[in-house]
Order: structure tokens, then sequence, then C-alpha cells
């Protein structure tokens, strides 16, 4: 077997990617600047250049960024603990729901009153969501139930999507549910990333805190239970951990799928199947991949920007559908 | 001294039904307990209930005079070792790495010890496994998987393990060279308990064969003593015709009226 690549040096390579990626974001825009404009811009006042790169460019890609690592890492623990490679925020309903709550408050007017209104409301549908999973049983009935669990409420807040935008009252209200919906980073304020930051790195702890029991579960609830793992717990922290994480991540960058699926298969590509052992990984991944999209659909010549959740689909779906293709079944 | 596993009048429920009445078992250090009884008996209920997976209904169960609820989940696994009928592995995560989670409660997935170390490549030397410690699960042979899983059983060097079928998934000489190690592992001054369907290598290697019918506890002793035409017939549905020979002893079973 090919050695896997050492955590450290795995996570300085994404690390170093991720830099690059975001480095390299400054300099890409409708405004040209130089490297050294751009540098210079960003260290020190050069008025609307500052404005531009700072105000614009700096946090339309840490937000994708943020995001990205969010959904990687989310996807990464919920794999772990339902121990299926296709599991993702999605899969629990938890996106969906959070989705709704954005879209409930913009229907409402209320993100019109108060700024935070909508990624909080994010955030509180994505914990309701985890909560009633647990409610419905997480502590008790099998993973197998608890998916197929998330799969209605996935639909449910589906639908009830759908219901908004059929009864959406206007033009620009049903263009602010696609936002939404499609998932996109643009036009992102620092005030945006920091309302989001807190939750991102609680969450990111709880899903870090869960790795042991995640490693455990490799070999099933029964002996997991049996070598001593504490399984409650574990379930517990992982939940609530990608509650929080997506209600983050769909609060600055809306609805964006497939980056809990694609990063974590990437990263056991290089750092092996231990499911505790790809979260880092898996986190690095997500945010690179996403502020690296994000870059690539502001280079595409289109008149109309494309969205940053239809371009991470038009590259995720295929990923999809590779992984659930090409899955091997271990022998038991 | 208390027993290392003490079982008194323990009954477990599932749902509505009574799969274990009234069980009460003392298990001490050096015995090789043989479980056995026909598909449904309770053999598998009984031993996740000893182990502390299952919830005994009445009755206590006591680790060397300890109640188990009363042990954290850590303490219960540096005492007991459970080796599970059904053993997935969900990830392609290596031998060694499989091997590596019997020292769990050690806190061995979060830096390996030199002792954690020396326990799982003893205990894969012991199972057999250490020439595959690299390969992935994914690349495992069934054979090859089943003696990971009893590798990882033993990594832990608890006092007692507790084995469901350790040797269905074996071929001849594995299941010979397993049930021989589990005693070798006895004699050391270990116990361990195996839920069996081969009654010839049960009679064989255990020290003490309990057979299980309906959820009772039908017999319980020595391998002669349990293994009689008479239990054969009432528990297990089969005429038996038994042989005490040089290699232990030779068990011929026919379909009950033939």
């Amino acid at each position: 077997m090919k050695t896997p690549i050492s955590p450290f040096a795995l996570a300085s390579m994404l690390l170093a990617i991720s830099v690059t990626a975001i480095a390299s974001a400054l300099f890409i825009g409708p405004a040209q600047f130089s490297a050294q404009e751009a540098l210079a811009a960003l260290v020190s006042d050069q008025g609307a250049t500052s404005a531009i790169i700072r105000e614009i460019r700096l946090p339309r890609v840490l937000a994708a960024w943020v995001a990205g690592a969010c959904l990687g890492l989310a996807g990464a623990g919920l794999q772990g603990l339902l121990r299926n490679p296709l599991a993702d925020p999605g899969v629990l309903g938890v996106s969906a729901a959070s989705a709704l709550g954005a879209i409930i408050v913009i229907y409402f007017n209320i993100a019109a009153i108060a700024f935070w209104a909508t990624p909080i409301a994010a955030i509180f549908f994505a914990l309701m969501a985890t909560a009633l999973l647990y409610l419905l049983g997480a502590g008790r009935v099998s993973t197998a139930r608890l998916i197929l669990i998330g799969v209605g409420l996935s639909s449910f807040c589906g639908a009830l999507i759908s219901l908004a935008m059929n009864l959406a009252p206007n033009p620009f209200a049903l263009s602010d549910l696609v936002n939404w919906l499609f998932g996109t980073v643009a036009n992102r304020s620092f005030r945006d990333l920091a309302l989001a930051a807190p939750f991102a790195l609680c969450g990111a702890l709880f899903i870090i805190a869960a790795a042991p029991g995640l490693r455990a579960l490799t070999l099933g609830e029964e002996t997991a239970a049996s070598i001593g793992a504490d399984l409650a717990r574990t379930r517990a922290m992982v939940i609530a951990g990608a509650a929080v994480l997506v209600g983050a991540s769909v609060s600055i960058a809306g609805a964006i799928g497939f980056i809990g699926i694609v990063a974590p298969h990437l990263a056991r590509a290089f750092a092996g199947h231990d499911p505790a052992r790809i979260l880092l990984p898996s986190a690095l991944l997500g945010g690179a991949a996403l502020a690296i999209a994000d870059i690539a659909i502001r280079l595409l010549p289109f008149d109309q920007e494309l969205k940053l959740g239809v371009a991470a689909a038009l590259i995720g779906a295929p990923g999809f559908v590779w992984v659930a293709a090409t899955t091997k079944r271990i022998a038991s | 001294m208390s027993a290392l596993l003490s079982l008194q009048e323990v009954s477990v429920w599932l749902g509505a039904r009574r799969v274990i009445s009234n069980a009460s078992l003392d298990i001490n250090r050096g015995e090789f307990v043989g479980l056995i009884g026909p598909n449904g008996a309770g053999k598998s209920t009984l031993l996740k209930t000893a182990a502390g997976l299952l919830p005994a209904s009445a009755g206590a169960c006591l680790s060397a005079g300890a109640p188990l609820r009363s042990l954290t989940a850590p303490e219960r696994a540096r005492r007991i070792a459970y080796l599970p009928q059904a053993r997935p592995v969900f990830w392609s995560v290596t031998a060694r790495e499989i091997v590596a989670l019997g020292r769990f409660s050690f806190g061995a997935p979060l830096g390996e010890a030199p002792r954690d170390a020396a326990a799982i490549d003893r205990a894969m030397d012991e199972a057999g496994a250490a020439q595959f410690a690299d390969r992935p699960a994914a690349d495992l042979s069934g054979g090859e998987l089943a003696r990971v899983h009893l590798a990882r059983a033993l990594a832990g060097e608890t006092p007692l393990l507790l084995a469901d079928e350790p040797i269905a998934a074996l071929d001849p000489a594995h299941q010979l060279s397993v049930m021989a190690l589990l005693r070798a592992k006895t004699d050391e001054g270990r116990a361990v308990i195996a839920a069996l369907h081969d009654l010839s290598l049960a009679a064989r290697y255990c020290t003490r064969l309990v057979m299980l019918g309906g959820g009772h506890v039908a017999a319980d002793g020595t391998p002669k003593d349990v293994l009689t035409p008479s239990l054969l017939h009432e528990i297990f549905n089969v005429d038996a015709a038994i042989n005490i020979t040089q290699d232990g002893p030779d068990i011929r079973l026919r379909p009950l009226g033939n």
C-alpha cells in the first residue's frame, strides 16, 4: 500500500494552496491592478484601489474559503458518523433547512430591517433541523434510518422553498431567493464574515473533539461501543458541529452543494481512509476548492456571472456520481 | 476473590420477547468456556449482555464484583474485549489500524505509546495477521479480516474475551490455530467465552461448555458432562453418537428419527 503523506506535510501543502488562491483572487476583477499595486493597496491605504482590494475582493475570497472549509469539515464529520462516503450536510436535510431559514427572513422582509437576521436565521434553522433529527431518534435509531429521516426533512424544506418562490411578490424578491438557493459570495463584507466566523470556529471544535469516536466507528457501532467509545457524545458533537458549520456557511454563501462530498473524497486519496485523519485536510481542501471555483467564475467571460453554487454543482455532481460508482465494498 | 464475570439470574427482554431467562454464570481466570446452542438460543444476546452492550432487564452483571453499569465505557473496555458476530469495516483503513483500535480505551487513537505498539504487534503475530499489517481492509479476504478482528480483540490484553463465533469464516487449519490460541490465552490466566457451532472443536479445546436452549442455561460443566446424547437430543433436536478417542470426543450427529 502506498504510504499516505504525513499529516503535517499535507496540511502545510493545502494551506499553501489556500493562501495562494486567496492572494491571487486579489488581482482578479473588472478593475485591473498589478500584483504590486494590489499588495500595496492591501497593506496601506491607496484610496479607491484599497477599497476594492480590502472591501470587495478580500472579503469575497475569504467568504468563499470559509464557506468551503465549513462544508468540507461538516461533510467529513457526517461521513464518519454515518459511515457513508456519500453523506453530506444535504443528506440530513441541514442545508435545505438552513436555506429555508434564510429565505423565510427575506420573504417576510425581515432582512431589510436587520442585516443580521438572515445569517442568524440560517444558523438557527440548521440547529433546529438537527435538534429535530435528534429528537426523532438520533440517539436510538440506526444510522440508516437517520439518513432516511434526513431525506424526508430535506424534501420538506425543499417544498417550502418552492412554495416561497411560487408566491414571491416581485421579481426582486425572487432574485434574492435565487441568490440564497444557488449560492454566491458576491458582495460579501467583513461584517458578514465576522458574524459567521465564531459559529464556524465553534462548529469546527465540536467536530474535531469527536475525532476519536469517528475513528472507532470505522468498525461499526457495536464494536465501537465495546472498545470504549462514547457513541452518544460522538453523535451529538458531530450533529451539532455540522449544523453550526452549515448554518455559518449558508449565512455567508447561500446553499452550496457537493463540497461536503468531494472534499473528503479527495482528502482520502492523500491522507488514507481513517475518518479522524481526514477532518483537517477536508476542511482545507473544501476551502481551497471553493476559493478557486470563485476565481474561475470571475474569469469566465459571461455577461451574467455564474453563481458559485452552480459552478460547485457542475464540478461536484459528476464527482458525486463517480464516488457512488467506484466505492468498494469491504468483505465482512 | 470475586469471579471475573458473574451473571446472576439475568433475564433479557428484546421488545416483547424474553431472549434470556434467569441465566446464572460465574467465569473465572483460566477458563475457556464454549457457549453452544442452536440458532436463536440466545448465545449472541448473552454475550452482548456480558459485554455491557445490552442492559439486563433483570438480574445482575458483575465484573470482578463491580456492576457492569457502574463502570465507565473505557473502564469496561479495559476489562472485557468483545468480538461481535457482525464485523463490518466501513473505511479501507489498514489491517494494523483496525487492530490498533483494540487499544482505544488506552488512548491509542490519539497517540500510540510503545506499550500499545508492542501489544498491537504481538496480537497481530498471535492471530496470524502480521504479514498483511499494511494492507488496506478492502484488499483483505474474509478469512484474513477474521484474523485481523481477532487480533483487534486480543490487542486490549483484557482479562476476559467474549467472542461471538470467532472461527465461523475460517478454513479448518485456521479454525484449529484460533482454538489453540484461545486455549493458550486461558492457560496464561485469561478467560474466554466463545459462542461456537462446531461441537467437536468445542469439546476438544474448551475447559467448560455452557449449553443454551430457548434462553435458559440447559447445561453447564465439562465437555463430557454437557455433550450427552440426551441433552443434544433435547436441545439441538439431533441424535448423537459420542465416542471418546485419544484426540478428544468424536461426535456424530444425525437428524432425529433416522
